[in-house]
């Protein structure tokens, strides 16, 4: 988030603090919190206006210097990116996502998941003397421990917690409930799921693992084919992605500094992000293909014209036109709308469902 | 009671008749009486014709049975029998019509007892010595009399008033000094106990029970009223709180004068007492409803500070709040909810909705037992 948009919301927290004072007998109330806990970026949107974002890093401080140094037990976000190298560096949903537990940093994981978590819902300045319900969106492939591990942070701050899958979050928060695809891709999987009037089953959701971290590495890969003399990591070349990434045919041209030898120089990576972008193009397509073709023939043609694109890859310039061109290639037509908000999209669901959910069945899952 | 304190027109014989001659033998049948040489009295011979005793006489005759039993050594007991009831001014001639009739009793059940002894009746009581006469046995025959009293049927009383006996019996065989006037009194407490208690017998030893029982009454009841008086008029102030103050001194120091009471003090103090605890709870029961009156005051004092300290607090709160955010304290943000919203009815796919809600539910649940499955 921009530092004017900061500002702004916190303005918009002091008026909501200002119109509290004027209204002292407001001192109780139902918050709703709609969570995004994606693998690259978590987001928070909350039924008293805040909405909130961060990246899904967790790093604590190695060791009593850089605990000094850091004055923090626990770093999140982008200031755990920043200061990594202090830090026992977590990206605890990328860990989250897969169903093996034999990882030696599993249980380390799972608390930087917990953590961040309690981070997002702090995020959501909940009062203290208000009821919290919580709705949260995590990875259709998220195992039972990982689920588990969830629930039990988030009851820690929440009265009662759901769980949903993302692109059902989506396309609820979109109120395109019938004949829908949903493409939302995250860091770690890109998540197709078929939208048909009901909640969708396991055979209505793909997970496809060229998503935008699949973009990061093949980027690395064309860069060091192409420019090998160029120093350079994988967290800098997401960087430049989130920046100038583009499938675009027209667009400005890429320049980045990236050293050589230790002096900064000036590199066109346009092509490279864009053939590395376009990569995950045919994966896509390919899935949406299996989808619409399991569908119901007749609903076929309306499905593949409601084709939603969310998610944080879904900021990838030209993408949803991209899309549509190797829809009419393979599948003969196509419609892809891109989402207003990328990435708000699951947690604005997510709250959306909170919302309309029945205050028994919040009751019977306190 | 003593007898020679009975008025001399009521101490009569067994014919009732006042000053005239008492028959020797007034309770017994003068056939089975055996002649005492060392009394006057007993000396006439039981087949003589009845003579008339007067009752001063009588009481000498029975003064000096009593001797003669203290000087050998064998047991006397006196039976003192009263009426219950009739006490009213107009009853007079029905007592003066039952008591002749409940004395032949008396000396019908000595005759069938085989029991003899000396007796006076008044229409207030009937007084009589046994010698030779154990309290046991003297208990047994005044429980017949007490049957046949019930079964009495007298000329000029009403059938419908029954006639109900009271009885007190006194004796000699106890260590404690022993006359005359001792036996009788003895006699005529227990008559008293029995007249104002259930139990319609009472023996000497009983009435010393008795009467300890009612001092403890009575010493309960006066500690009760202290308390009562401690609690009321504690820090008695008012003009009525300051006369009930005063007024409870006032019982308590005459009760206290008196330190030996006898049967008939401890009973006034009871009914004193009585009396005034009824009053104290009467004036307890006004100074209720005044002192509820009070208390709405006070209640709808307290609730006007409730409120302004209710404002207090809300500036209290508000204050915090600016002080929070000069120094950067997150409270956090209200949310626009004050309930549970849940689905709307307007909503176009509600029903949809509502299924899909539910399928999220569904699933949740179904997580939950799942993890719980695992953990088992």
């Amino acid at each position: 988030m921009s530092d004017s948009k900061s500002k702004k919301k916190n303005d918009d927290t002091q008026e909501g603090a200002a119109t509290a004072t004027a209204e002292p007998q407001k001192t109780e109330g139902v918050l709703y919190l709609g969570i995004d806990f994606g693998t690259s970026h978590c987001s928070v949107a909350a039924s008293n206006g805040v909405r909130e974002q961060i990246s899904s890093h967790v790093g604590y401080p190695k060791d009593v210097v850089s605990k000094k140094l850091l004055k923090k037990d626990v770093l999140f976000g982008d200031e755990a990116m920043e200061k990594r190298l202090s830090l026992n560096f977590y990206r605890p949903l990328e860990v989250l996502k897969t169903k093996s537990h034999d990882r030696e940093d599993f249980d380390a994981n799972l608390k930087a998941a917990q953590d961040l978590l309690k981070e997002i819902i702090r995020l959501a300045k909940p009062r203290k003397d208000e009821l919290v319900y919580g709705v949260i969106g995590v990875p259709a492939q998220a195992s039972i421990h990982s689920k588990d591990a969830i629930i039990k942070t988030a009851k820690e701050a929440l009265d009662s917690v759901m769980l949903c899958s993302e692109p059902f979050a989506v396309a609820y928060g979109l109120d395109m409930l019938d004949d829908v695809l949903v493409i939302d891709i995250g860091a770690g999987t890109t998540d197709l799921c078929r939208m048909h009037g009901t909640m969708p089953e396991d055979s209505d959701q793909i997970t496809i693992y060229n998503a935008g971290d699949w973009v990061d590495n093949r980027f690395a890969e064309l860069m060091v084919e192409r420019h090998p003399e160029a120093q350079f990591t994988v967290q800098m070349l997401k960087e430049i992605k989130e920046r100038h990434s583009s499938v675009d045919e027209r667009v400005e041209p890429a320049l980045v500094d990236l050293p050589v030898n230790g002096k900064p120089t000036q590199f066109d990576v346009t092509q490279e992000l864009r053939e590395a972008c376009t990569g995950i193009v045919p994966h896509i397509v390919e899935g949406l293909k299996k989808l619409v073709s399991t569908f119901d023939p007749e609903f076929q043609n309306r499905l593949k014209n409601r084709v939603l694109l969310a998610g944080g890859g879904s900021q990838i310039r030209g993408l949803h036109l991209a899309i549509e061109r190797e829809m009419v290639k393979q599948l003969g037509a196509g419609k892809v709308q891109r989402i207003q908000e990328p990435v708000y999209g699951g947690s604005n669901g997510a709250l959306k469902i909170a919302h309309d959910m029945p205050a028994e069945y919040w009751e019977k899952l306190k | 009671m003593s007898a020679g304190s009975l008025p001399p027109g009521e101490a009569l014989s067994e014919r009732g008749t006042t000053d005239r001659p008492l028959p020797r033998t007034t309770v017994t049948s003068s056939a089975t009486e055996t002649p005492t040489p060392s009394s006057e009295a007993a000396a006439t011979p039981a087949a003589a014709p009845k003579q008339r005793l007067s009752t001063a006489q009588m009481l000498h005759l029975m003064r000096l049975e009593m001797d003669r039993a203290l000087r050998h050594g064998y047991p006397i007991a006196a039976l003192c029998v009263g009426l219950d009831g009739f006490g009213e001014e107009h009853h007079l001639p029905w007592r003066r019509a039952i008591m002749p009739a409940v004395f032949q009793e008396l000396k019908t059940v000595c005759f069938q007892n085989d029991v003899r002894g000396l007796g006076v009746w008044t229409e207030r009581f009937m007084l009589a010595l046994f010698p030779h006469v154990t309290p046991d046995r003297l208990t047994v025959l005044a429980g017949q009399l007490l049957e046949r009293g019930q079964a009495l049927k007298v000329a000029g009383v009403p059938e419908s008033e029954p006639v109900l006996l009271s009885a007190g019996i006194a004796h000699n065989l106890h260590p404690g000094p022993k006359s005359f006037e001792g036996i009788i009194e003895e006699a005529e407490t227990g008559m008293g106990i029995a007249q104002s208690g259930t139990q319609k017998i009472v023996q000497a030893r009983e009435v010393e029970r008795e009467l300890d029982k009612l001092r403890e009454e009575v010493d309960s009841q006066i500690a009760e009223i202290q308390e009562f008086q401690t609690k009321l008029f504690g820090d008695a102030s008012g003009k009525e709180e300051l006369w009930g103050k005063q007024l409870m001194d006032k019982v308590l120091e005459l009760f206290s004068r008196e330190p030996e009471k006898s049967e008939g003090v401890l009973r006034v103090e009871k009914e004193v007492i009585a009396l005034l605890k009824s009053e104290l709870a009467a004036w307890r029961e006004t100074s209720t409803a005044s002192r509820m009156i009070e208390s709405q005051k006070q209640i709808s004092q307290l609730e006007r500070r409730v409120v302004k300290l209710t404002e207090s607090l809300g500036l209290t709160e508000a204050e915090l709040k600016r002080v929070a955010a000069m120094k950067n304290i997150d409270l956090g943000v209200a949310s626009i909810y004050r309930t549970v919203q849940g689905l709307s009815g307007d909503d176009g796919s509600a029903e949809q909705k509502k299924e899909m809600l539910k399928n999220i539910f569904d699933a949740n649940i179904l997580l939950k037992s799942q993890i719980a499955a695992l953990k088992k």
